[in-house]
C-alpha cells in the first residue's frame, strides 16, 4: 500500500469512531450534534499524557477513553432529560463551549528545549509519539483498526444483550420502553457514557495519527457528519455508520471525481436517502433479512399462519 | 390486590376520573366499563404510572405505589396493554418478549447477567408463551411486520411474560373479529386459571359480560355502579349512561 492509500484507510478508521458514537446515540433516539466535543477531549487528553508526560501510548488512549466517558455523563445528566430537538440544540451548544475552551486552552512545558502542549488557536502541535517509537504508517493502521474492530465487536455483543435491545426500544417509543421495564434515563444515560467512550477513543488515534490538533478541526461541522454517516450507511448495525464513513471519506473526499463537489454529493446523498430510506442503507428491514437468509432457517409454512391473520393483513 | 383511593386525574378543567374508590380483588377478572370519554383509559395509566395522578392512591398489595415510576411498577408486577397497538416494529417477536420478560422474572439475577447477557436463557418460557398466543411460526419476524391480529396476540403475549400479578388490558378485543374474540376469551380465562388479577376495559359487551367475575361502570370520571355482571346489566344508571337518555350521577 502506498503512503496516500494508507492514509486514507486510517482516516476512515478514526473517523469510523466518532461515527459509531453517533450511531449509539441516533438507536436511543437521540441526535447529537456534539460527539466531536468527546473526540477533541479524547484528542487532546491522550496528546497531553503522551507528548507532554511522556507516559505510553495506550495509557493516553485509555485515558482520551476515560476523558471521554466522563465528559459525556457530566453533559448527559443534565441534558438527557431533554427530548429531539432540544436535545440537539443542547448538544449542540456544548460541543461549541467546548471547542471555544480548547481556543482558550493554553497548557505548555519545556521539552528538549521546545515548548510543547495546547496553545490556545493554535492547536497541540508535536504529538510524536509514533515516529519517536517507530512505529511505522502501516502499524499504526493496523492499531487503529485492531481498536476499531474491537470496538465493533463490543457493539455486536451489545446488540445482542438486553441493554443493546433497550436503547433500540427508547429509540422507537420510549414511554411503552419504560412500561415494558426499562429504566430510561439510566439506560439512556449509559448509551452517552459508551458514546463518550468510544468518542474520546478515536480522538486520541486521531490526535496521534495526525501529530497536531487544533480546535478549528472539532467544529460542528464534523457534528454534522458523525450524525449523516449514520443516516447513509444504516441504523440496522454498526456496519451502517461505517459504510457512510466509507462512501464519504473513501469515494467522496479521497478521489478526484467529486473533487470540489464533495459536500453537494454529501448532502444530495443525505437528503434523497432521508427520503427513500429514513433509517439509511443498512436499515433494520434489510438487516433482518440479511441475518434469516444466514441462518438458512426455513420460512414459517403456511401452515403455521392463522386463518385469521391472513385475512386481516 | 389492587385498590384505588379517591384517584383523581384533572386535564385542566377536564375532570377525567374523579374521586374513583376501586377494589379488584386476587385472582379476579374485573372489568371496567363506561361510555367513550369516561375515564377507562386513564385509569389505566394512573395505575401503570403513565401520568402522575391528581389526588388519591394506587395500592398494589395494600402498598402505596402511586409515587412510582412506570418501569419501577412492572418490577412490582404491573404490565398492560394498549389500547391502539404499541410494539417495537424493528425489533423481532422473540425480543419483543426478551425484553419484556426481564422486567420482573430476573429482577434478582445481577446487573451484568439481567441487562449484558445474551439470548441464550429462558428460551423455553417465551417459547410457551408463543405457543400460548398462537405466534410460534412468527417467532424471528420483525413485530411491525406481523398482521394486525397477530400484533393483538403479541400485545396480550408481551404483558403476560413478564409474570406480572396484575394485568391491565386496555380494549384488547378493538378491531377483532367474532372469532379473534372468542380466542380472547379463551386466553383471559386460562390467565386466570393461573392465578392472574385482570382489569378489563373493554366496549365489547359480550366478552365482558362472559369473563368478568366483577364490573364497576365509569361515567364522567365517576363510579356509578359496581357489582356482578347481571347486577351492572340490570341497573338503570348504568342504562341511562349508554343510553344518555338524562344527566347520569
Amino acid at each position: 500500500m502506498d503512503d496516500h492509500l494508507i492514509g486514507i484507510v486510517s482516516n476512515i478508521g478514526v473517523i469510523s469512531f466518532v461515527a459509531l458514537s453517533a450511531y449509539l446515540l441516533l438507536l436511543t433516539g437521540e441526535i447529537s450534534f456534539g460527539q466531536q466535543a468527546f473526540f477533541a477531549i479524547g484528542a487532546y487528553t491522550s496528546g497531553i499524557v503522551t507528548a507532554m508526560w511522556q507516559l505510553p501510548f495506550a495509557l493516553g488512549l485509555g485515558a482520551g477513553a476515560a476523558t471521554g466517558a466522563a465528559a459525556a455523563l457530566l453533559v448527559g445528566l443534565p441534558t438527557l432529560r431533554l427530548h429531539g430537538l432540544q436535545f440537539a440544540i443542547a448538544t449542540l451548544a456544548f460541543a461549541e463551549a467546548v471547542r471555544i475552551l480548547f481556543e482558550l486552552f493554553r497548557y505548555q512545558i519545556v521539552r528538549d528545549g521546545e515548548l510543547v502542549g495546547p496553545n490556545g488557536i493554535e492547536g497541540f502541535r508535536n504529538i510524536r509519539y509514533i515516529f519517536e517509537n517507530d512505529v511505522s504508517a502501516t502499524e499504526f493502521m493496523l492499531i487503529i483498526y485492531g481498536l476499531l474492530g474491537a470496538t465493533l465487536f463490543g457493539l455486536f455483543l451489545l446488540e445482542r444483550s438486553r441493554l443493546g435491545t433497550a436503547f433500540r426500544m427508547i429509540g422507537e417509543d420510549d414511554l411503552l420502553a419504560a412500561t415494558q421495564g426499562v429504566a430510561v434515563v439510566p439506560v439512556k444515560l449509559t448509551a452517552a457514557c459508551l458514546a463518550g467512550t468510544i468518542a474520546g477513543l478515536g480522538g486520541g488515534l486521531y490526535a496521534h495519527l495526525t501529530t497536531y490538533v487544533e480546535p478549528a478541526i472539532f467544529d460542528v461541522m464534523l457534528g454534522v457528519h458523525s450524525l449523516a454517516y449514520g443516516l447513509i450507511g444504516g441504523l440496522g448495525t454498526a456496519f451502517g455508520p461505517l459504510l457512510g464513513v466509507v462512501i464519504d471519506i473513501g469515494l467522496l473526499e479521497s478521489t478526484r471525481w467529486f473533487a470540489g463537489y464533495r459536500m453537494i454529493v454529501f448532502g444530495g446523498l443525505v437528503a434523497v436517502l432521508l427520503i427513500v430510506r429514513p433509517r439509511g442503507l443498512l436499515d433494520e428491514q434489510l438487516v433482518h433479512r440479511i441475518r434469516r437468509a444466514v441462518r438458512r432457517r426455513p420460512r414459517p409454512s403456511p401452515a403455521n399462519d392463522t386463518v385469521l391473520g391472513k385475512e386481516l393483513s | 390486590m389492587l385498590e384505588l383511593k379517591g384517584l383523581s386525574k384533572h386535564f385542566g378543567g377536564v375532570r377525567a376520573v374523579d374521586g374513583l374508590d376501586l377494589r379488584v380483588p386476587r385472582g379476579e377478572v374485573f372489568g371496567l366499563i363506561g361510555p367513550n370519554g369516561s375515564g377507562k383509559s386513564t385509569v389505566v395509566n394512573l395505575v401503570c404510572g403513565l401520568f402522575p395522578v391528581t389526588a388519591g392512591e394506587v395500592l398494589l398489595r395494600d402498598e402505596d405505589i402511586t409515587g412510582l415510576a412506570s418501569h419501577v411498577r412492572v418490577a412490582r408486577g404491573v404490565t398492560r396493554t394498549f389500547q391502539n397497538i404499541r410494539l417495537f416494529g424493528q425489533l423481532s417477536v422473540w425480543q419483543n418478549l426478551w425484553v419484556a420478560q426481564n422486567s420482573t422474572e430476573h429482577r434478582s439475577e445481577g446487573f451484568l447477567r439481567r441487562w449484558l447477557g445474551g439470548p441464550g436463557r429462558a428460551r423455553e418460557e417465551i417459547d410457551r408463551i408463543l405457543e400460548f398466543s398462537d405466534l410460534s411460526g412468527k417467532r424471528d419476524e420483525l413485530a411491525g411486520n406481523l398482521a394486525f391480529g397477530e400484533q393483538r396476540r403479541l400485545e396480550l403475549a408481551r404483558a403476560v411474560v413478564a409474570k406480572p400479578a396484575l394485568l391491565l388490558l386496555d380494549e384488547p378485543a378493538a378491531g377483532m373479529n367474532a372469532e379473534e374474540i372468542d380466542q380472547l376469551d379463551a386466553r383471559i380465562r386460562k390467565l386466570k386459571q393461573d392465578g392472574l388479577t385482570t382489569l378489563l376495559i373493554e366496549h365489547h359487551m359480550e366478552l365482558v359480560m362472559a369473563v368478568t367475575d366483577r364490573i364497576a361502570v365509569l361515567n364522567f370520571g365517576q363510579k356509578i355502579a359496581e357489582g356482578t355482571p347481571d347486577e351492572v346489566q340490570t341497573n338503570p344508571l348504568v342504562q341511562q349512561a349508554y343510553l344518555g337518555v338524562a344527566e347520569a350521577a
